[in-house]
């Protein structure tokens, strides 16, 4: 089954998007074969989508047993190539 | 020398459509992003220029009409008109001094970060209009250059260090660490909202209301829509100002349109400062690596919370009506309704996500923004006339909610009115209240969420104020 990470934020649409297509363009970089979805933060049903790992950029309110990884480089655009590797990390 | 001089001179009165694109490019090519990137990127902003300009002549004519219709039918003279903050913006970024702060704020910033004054790395230019709006401010008030300088300079550390203060929330509550938001006019509200909450916190009664409703930001969403508010606030103007049915839906439309349209012109401002800032960012990444620094960005980065855009959205119709009850109020409010969940974003985390606070505090926040507003809409629409809005002259004035949320400007405004000693005074009777109420409560942040030092002795005292 593939993997499937999870980009939640309750910032805007267009910083979502930004996470969403980094991450995703990285993991094809590195060869990874992984499903990348972003979703609001504050209505998604998280469970329902079941992540393999969520990239949070927000207040962390997930009371789900999934590993989160704090996506707050892709807001401010330092670090964002060790995010992914967490992230990946994470997948393994 | 004097051929530089004339050329400066040449460029700077081309009008902001003109001139920007060429200083733009410029600050692009310094900074590395290459010569068709910042010529694209330079361009892109006079376009956003151009098309703001479109936009405010639509909204002034059609609400202009309508505020003095409403002035015939019901008396209310409400003749200031919220042109919203990309207007603001936009002048800021179009007057001749924007293109000397820009870089001395960004030096600035270096320097306070070496110095270690402040924590604070604002790689946010297109937040910069905050911290240079008060220059421009000063500029048209007093045609100083040197005081235009200072007064950017200090308000900006002001700034920063507010932006320092509050850093422990934007982890702690918005879930951002390693962010702080020096974003002027709503940072600067802060120990304003800091200070009720406190008061509230002891009045025994009021202290115990909480309202976190999850779901009321669900049912009044739509309302929130740019789109609808214009259109239902157009219609209602249209009644008020006693317009027949098909001026009325005219107007509905035309103010739907604004709400629309600004913001897509004010996106292609933004794409066109994108490389400039990208630059900057790369540039200052370099500089201090390792350094440990808050990224100062922009505050719409924490205005999706529910809470917060819920308080936002009760605000719209607490607005209006104050703006008609308030007696020394002359702004209607209009294009900034958009952006209130930018205003309460501190009347709300000082709360902590407590609605009732966080609208009570905002409409208390509000009643100072109108004052503000009123007080300075001479110099505002100086401002917008001189970057060569297209707006009539006379009975018309510009303000706006959002560039009225300035506080520290207006005191910094009042207090270097020297000559006129009751301003003076007002200012430095306000500055000395707002001094007061940082410093009141300082600690409160600290305490909120269990940091810092625990000097146990200092907070029992600090307790029985």
């Amino acid at each position: 089954m593939e993997k499937k990470i999870l980009v939640a934020t309750g910032t805007s649409v267009h910083k979502l998007e930004f996470a969403v297509d980094y991450i995703k363009e990285y993991c094809v970089k590195k060869g990874i074969d992984v499903e990348v979805e972003g979703a609001n933060l504050y209505t998604a049903d998280i469970e329902a989508i079941n992540p393999d790992v969520i990239v949070l950029i927000g207040p962390n309110n997930i009371k789900l047993d999934i590993p989160i990884v704090v996506g707050t480089p892709f807001i401010t655009k330092m670090g964002m190539e060790a995010t992914c590797d967490k992230v990946i990390q994470h997948l393994k | 020398m004097e051929i530089i001089k004339e050329a400066v001179n040449w460029i700077l009165g081309l009008g902001a459509a003109t001139m920007l694109p060429i200083i733009m490019t410029i600050f692009g090519l310094v900074l590395g992003q290459g010569l068709k990137k910042s010529f694209r990127a330079g361009l892109t902003i006079g376009v956003g220029f151009v098309g703001l300009n479109l936009v405010i002549g639509l909204l002034t004519t059609s609400l202009g009409a309508a505020a003095q219709a409403m002035v015939k039918s019901l008396g209310i003279n409400l003749n200031i008109l919220d042109v919203g903050w990309p207007i603001g913006a936009a002048i800021t970024f179009a007057t001749p001094v924007a293109a000397l702060l820009i870089p001395v704020i960004f030096i600035f910033n270096m320097f306070l970060l070496y110095i270690n004054f402040t924590k604070t790395m604002d790689v946010d230019i297109w937040n910069y209009w905050h911290l240079i709006f008060p220059g421009a401010m000063v500029y048209y008030a007093t045609n100083s250059m040197f005081l235009t300088v200072v007064v950017t300079l200090v308000n900006s550390a002001i700034i920063f260090k507010l932006a320092d203060w509050t850093a422990p929330v934007i982890e702690h509550y918005f879930g951002l660490p390693g962010i702080s938001l020096p974003h002027g006019e709503t940072v600067n509200l802060a120990p304003i909202m800091y200070t009720l909450n406190k008061i509230e916190d002891k009045i025994p009664g009021l202290n115990k209301i909480n309202i976190n409703p999850e779901k009321l930001q669900k049912k009044i969403g739509m309302f929130g829509e740019p789109l609808t508010m214009g259109l239902i606030l157009g219609l209602i103007l249209g009644v008020l100002g006693k317009y027949n049915v098909a001026n009325t839906l005219t107007l509905g439309v035309q103010m739907g349109a604004v709400m629309v349209l600004m913001p897509k012109m004010v996106g292609l401002l933004m794409e066109g400062l994108m490389p400039i800032s990208e630059g900057a960012r790369e540039f200052i990444y370099k500089k201090f690596p390792g350094k440990e620094v808050y990224i100062g960005l922009d505050a719409a980065i924490v205005i999706g919370n529910p809470a917060n855009l819920t308080v936002g959205l009760i605000m719209v119709p607490i607005t209006i009506v104050l703006s008609f009850i308030l007696p020394y109020n002359r702004m209607l409010p209009f294009a900034d309704l958009a952006v209130l969940p930018f205003i309460v974003i501190w009347a709300v985390a000082s709360a902590r996500g407590n609605i009732f606070r966080g609208v009570l505090n905002s409409t208390i926040a509000l009643c100072g923004i109108f004052y503000i507003a009123t007080d300075l809409g001479a110099l505002t629409t100086k401002m917008g006339h001189a970057v060569g809005f297209a707006f009539p002259q006379g009975a018309t004035m510009i303000s706006g909610i959002d560039m009225s949320a300035h506080a520290t400007v207006w005191m910094i405004l009042k207090l270097i009115d020297i000559k006129n000693l009751p301003v003076f005074l007002l200012g430095l009777a306000a500055a000395f209240a707002y001094a007061g109420m940082w410093y009141w409560t300082r600690n409160d942040i600290k305490k909120q969420y269990n940091l810092g030092e625990t000097n146990v002795v200092k907070e029992k005292s600090d307790e029985k104020l």
